[in-house]
């Protein structure tokens, strides 16, 4: 029933900035998520991010996203500052604003950033099965399939991300939440989403 | 009576010292080395005995997951006591304490940026840690948003050295094509002390590992592989020597009766030589204890020579001939090993203790008990085949100055060929597969050439960083990576005062873009005690620190680059194995010395008793048996070592009873040559079987034994008789 109720309100409450909790039950739609990420191929959004530090401030950014199946993702912040981060299954790389990698980073340190890594990758069962080791995950989608939710919730305390929710509504990504322990609460809001099933051959554009 | 009595009263005292202190065994081999050397000797010995505890286990795997699951696997099941050093919670528990600290400890990327004035790039480095997807901080972005502490932990080269990173809780790293996981775990100190306690815990690790492509190394390992192999070897060895003196006396006496008496003999002996060195030394080393109670066992000739002389005789009394030559016996004995006492090594000291404690009491329980024990159980009766040995090898016949001319020959050979080893590594010979084990460890941590260890000395800790930090300057520029001091992760306070004003002032600059709440005053300096503490995970770097000095170890391969350092008066390049080579072989020219002392004092007081002539006689043969294990070793080409020596003061007291019983009994008495060939037989059965060991220091001693004790007998008729007209002229007529 709590599950039912917490994914009511995902769904519909979500578009609020209200922060949710995460799913105390676990219920897996494991087909769910893997047709969105088969249709899902190539993501191109623009974001808004807002994020409440342990400390009570609050930070705003904006700027554009874009998910390439299998090879990554790339965060690129307009405002307040221009910069790029471009997120491959093996590394973490910063850009400025000009296009020059800032910092590279192997993700074989960064478990949170693993993870990601791991989702990129097309959700092999042994994928599935590392990220079930460190998360409980759980994944609902509505009975048209036009909603689906996903989370992924820390099973140990020391893990600084607590846990991650993104809510798909028809195929679209619309909301990801997060709680790290030292960065506080994370919500992104996508927008003006396009989805594609063919990947772009051209590496990431890291500047505008 | 009174020899009764006394003996009562000190078995007696000895039994309540023994329990009121118990027998406080000490195992630990550390507490042997030599604690001269001064500060840097004692942070190199603290380092080893933390290292003492500390089983390195790698796993490898085909991949990087199968690797990180077995070693999560060993890690959820761990023996009790046992902590792995590096933990999921490692690099919050250090951020914590560097909490207070955070705008003063620079990486040394962030700190050429400031110099550089290269703001900037610092600003956009912040404003992108803010508002990033990920942060990559180990702070809230808010509180360290130039993300300075992240990046001094996160690029320091103590963090990523040797490209293992932390995951899980599990250090991780491939190397050629191999993912593998490394565990740094630590044994509870009571482990250290007791070695059934690390046994235990070793098993139960070595169960947990026993898996294909896990490998364990460490000290504890060769601890307990070779404590585990050297019990079970023993134990075979002691059932076969046992045997092998069962079945002597069976065949000599036709009796166990002559066994029984020796054993008592022997326990009440020990007993009163542990209750004086627990009284002496509070406690007891293992290897005294093992070293003295063996020499204690050369009591049993005196034993050997009792009964043989009881043959056929009624009167349970000692024969003068016979109180004589034990008195002699024992006083040689006891020469040899107080002159251990003259070393100034409390191991030496302990051993000493125990065996002239222990032959001692042996000596007083037979003056005082035999007559009465064996009053009911005259006469011994000695085979016939016995008997008729004996009158075989009582017609021997040598000339007495043939021992000396073995002597001299083999004097000569040892002078020319014998090669000498005082290498503390050479005393060890460990197992195949853990040398491998040891061997691939080592290149992961890129120790496969070994570590140099340079000391940096100075007035005050400030001083000691300051100097490492040019020393690490140093370092760098001469193309040394890896190396590892105090100053790699603390900086010296007045870098970090110097970098908290650079950094104010960047802070100061970008303050509306990116607020940050700093404080005004200099917080301080942040310390290596605080960083430094047990439960710290850099607590290991404990050991190269503490007042006075710090150590900057050097992996061995950049030694020529070390080389070319220059020469500060501050700066010492310390070699430990170097320094303990020198301690052994000043031991070992000193137990050298200290045996031709006694090989001198014996000469003079056998000469007083028995006049020049005699006592060369007497003498010839033990001093052939001595020097023919210096030759011996010299024509068989294995090194001389300390234990070779501590083996010679066993020849000397054996051979010494050898040579005095043939000379001080008549010469045609084949009862006497029976007694010695029996004494003869059972200390090879007792101390010539350790040849046959497979661990260098009872091998060392087994072989000397063997040869010096062999040759001592051989020659020993060349004595025979010596002194015997005398003796009868002073003692009373042989019944």
């Amino acid at each position: 029933m709590k599950t039912l109720l917490i994914f009511l309100v995902s769904c519909v409450g979500m578009v609020a900035a209200s922060m949710p909790e995460f799913p105390v039950n676990r219920v897996n739609n494991y087909p769910g998520l893997k047709a969105w990420f088969k249709e899902a191929a190539h993501t191109v959004a623009a974001f808004e991010m807002e994020r409440t530090m342990p400390s009570g401030r609050v930070l705003k950014s904006r700027g554009t996203f874009e998910f390439r199946r299998g090879e990554g993702m790339m965060w690129r912040t307009e405002h307040p500052v221009r910069n790029a981060m471009v997120i491959t299954p093996e590394t973490l790389l910063v850009y400025d604003a000009r296009g020059r990698e800032l910092r590279r980073n192997s993700l074989k340190g960064a478990a949170a950033a693993r993870y990601t890594g791991l989702f990129m990758n097309e959700m092999k069962p042994e994928d599935m099965k590392q990220l079930e080791r460190a998360f409980t995950i759980t994944s609902r989608a509505d009975t048209q399939a036009a909603c689906l939710v996903v989370g992924m919730k820390a099973r140990h305390a020391s893990n600084d991300l607590r846990w991650l929710l993104f809510v798909v509504r028809r195929g679209m990504l619309e909301h990801v939440y997060y709680e790290s322990a030292r960065q506080g609460m994370t919500h992104v809001i996508f927008s003006k989403v396009r989805l594609s099933e063919k990947l772009p051959t051209e590496p990431f554009a890291v500047t505008k | 009576m009174l020899l009764r009595g006394l003996a009562c009263v000190l078995l007696l005292a000895a039994v309540v010292v023994l329990v009121l202190r118990g027998v406080p065994v000490h195992t630990s081999l550390y507490d042997l080395l030599p604690s001269g050397g001064g500060a840097a000797t004692q942070s190199l010995d603290r380092m080893a005995r933390a290292s003492s505890r500390q089983v390195n286990v790698l796993i490898k795997g085909d991949s990087e997951q199968n690797a990180l699951a077995q070693a999560q696997r060993i890690l959820e099941k761990l023996p009790s006591g046992v902590t792995p050093l590096t933990n999921q919670n490692m690099l919050a528990k250090v951020a914590e304490s560097l909490h207070p600290y955070r705008f003063q400890l620079l990486s040394s990327r962030h700190r050429a940026a400031l110099s550089a004035g290269d703001d900037e790039a610092l600003r956009e480095e912040a404003l992108t840690n803010l508002y990033s997807f990920v942060p990559l901080s180990l702070y809230p972005a808010d509180v360290d948003p130039y993300g300075f502490v992240t990046a001094f932990l996160m690029e320091n080269p103590l963090v990523r050295q040797n490209g293992l990173e932390p995951r899980d809780g599990v250090l991780m790293g491939m190397r050629d094509g191999v993912h593998y996981a490394y565990l740094p775990l630590m044994l509870p100190e009571s482990a250290a002390d007791s070695l059934d306690e690390l046994q235990a815990i070793m098993s139960q690790l070595h169960e947990l590992c026993s898996c294909e492509g896990i490998l364990l190394a460490g000290t504890p390992v060769h601890t307990w592989r070779a404590s585990t192999s050297s019990q079970s070897a023993m134990t075979v060895l002691s059932i076969v020597s046992s045997v092998m003196v069962v079945c002597l006396f069976l065949w000599v006496f036709s009796s166990l009766r002559g066994v029984l008496f020796m054993v008592l003999t022997l326990t009440a002996s020990g007993i009163m030589a542990l209750g004086v060195s627990v009284l002496v030394f509070g406690e007891v080393h293992i290897l005294a204890l093992v070293f003295g109670c063996s020499l204690v066992g050369i009591s049993t000739d005196y034993v050997v020579h009792y009964l043989v002389d009881h043959h056929n005789s009624d009167d349970a009394g000692l024969s003068p001939p016979l109180k004589k030559s034990l008195l002699f016996g024992l006083l040689t004995s006891v020469l040899g090993y107080a002159s251990f006492y003259a070393a100034g090594v409390e191991l030496l000291g302990q051993i000493a203790t125990l065996s002239v404690s222990g032959l001692g009491s042996a000596m007083l329980l037979i003056f005082a008990f035999y007559p009465l024990l064996f009053r009911r159980h005259l006469p011994v009766r000695l085979s016939k085949e016995a008997v008729a040995l004996g009158n075989r090898i009582s017609t021997w016949r040598m000339h007495p100055m043939l021992p000396w001319g073995v002597a001299a020959l083999m004097l000569l050979v040892a002078v020319l060929r014998l090669p000498v080893s005082d290498d503390l590594r050479s005393f060890y010979r460990p197992e195949a597969d853990l040398l491998a084990a040891e061997k691939e460890m080592a290149t992961l941590n890129g120790m496969e050439q070994g570590m140099l260890t340079l000391v940096v000395r100075g007035a005050h800790a400030e001083e000691i960083l300051q100097r490492q930090e040019l020393l690490g300057t140093l370092l760098q520029q001469a193309g040394v990576e890896h190396f590892t001091s105090v100053a790699s992760l603390i900086p010296s306070a007045a870098r970090q005062k110097a970098d908290f004003e650079a950094v104010r002032q960047l802070v100061g600059k970008y303050q509306d873009e990116v607020p940050v709440e700093m404080p005004q005053t200099w917080p301080g300096a942040l310390l290596p005690g605080a960083l430094l503490e047990a439960d710290s995970p850099f607590a290991s770097l404990c050991s190269l620190w503490e007042p006075g000095a710090g150590l900057v170890l050097v992996p061995g391969e950049f030694r020529s680059a070390v080389e070319t350092l220059p020469d500060f008066p501050w700066l010492e390049k310390a070699d430990r194995f170097a320094d303990l080579q020198g301690q052994i072989q000043s031991w070992r020219e000193q137990l050298m010395l200290l045996l031709v002392l006694v090989g001198v004092v014996v000469l003079l007081l056998l000469s007083l008793h028995f006049g020049p002539r005699h006592a060369l006689c007497m003498c010839g043969p033990v001093l052939a048996g001595i020097l023919t294990v210096f030759g011996g070793l010299a024509m068989l080409g294995i090194p001389l070592t300390l234990f070779h020596v501590l083996a010679c003061y066993l020849v000397l007291g054996l051979g010494c009873d050898y040579a005095i019983f043939r000379a001080v009994n008549d010469r045609a008495n084949p009862l006497t040559a029976m007694a010695v060939f029996l004494s003869f037989l059972t200390s090879w059965a007792m101390f010539g079987v350790l040849a046959f060991t497979r661990f260098s220091v009872t091998q060392d001693m087994g072989v000397a034994i063997c040869l010096g004790l062999t040759v001592a007998y051989v020659l020993s008729p060349a004595a025979r008789g010596a002194a015997a007209q005398r003796c009868t002229a002073s003692c009373e007529p042989m019944k």
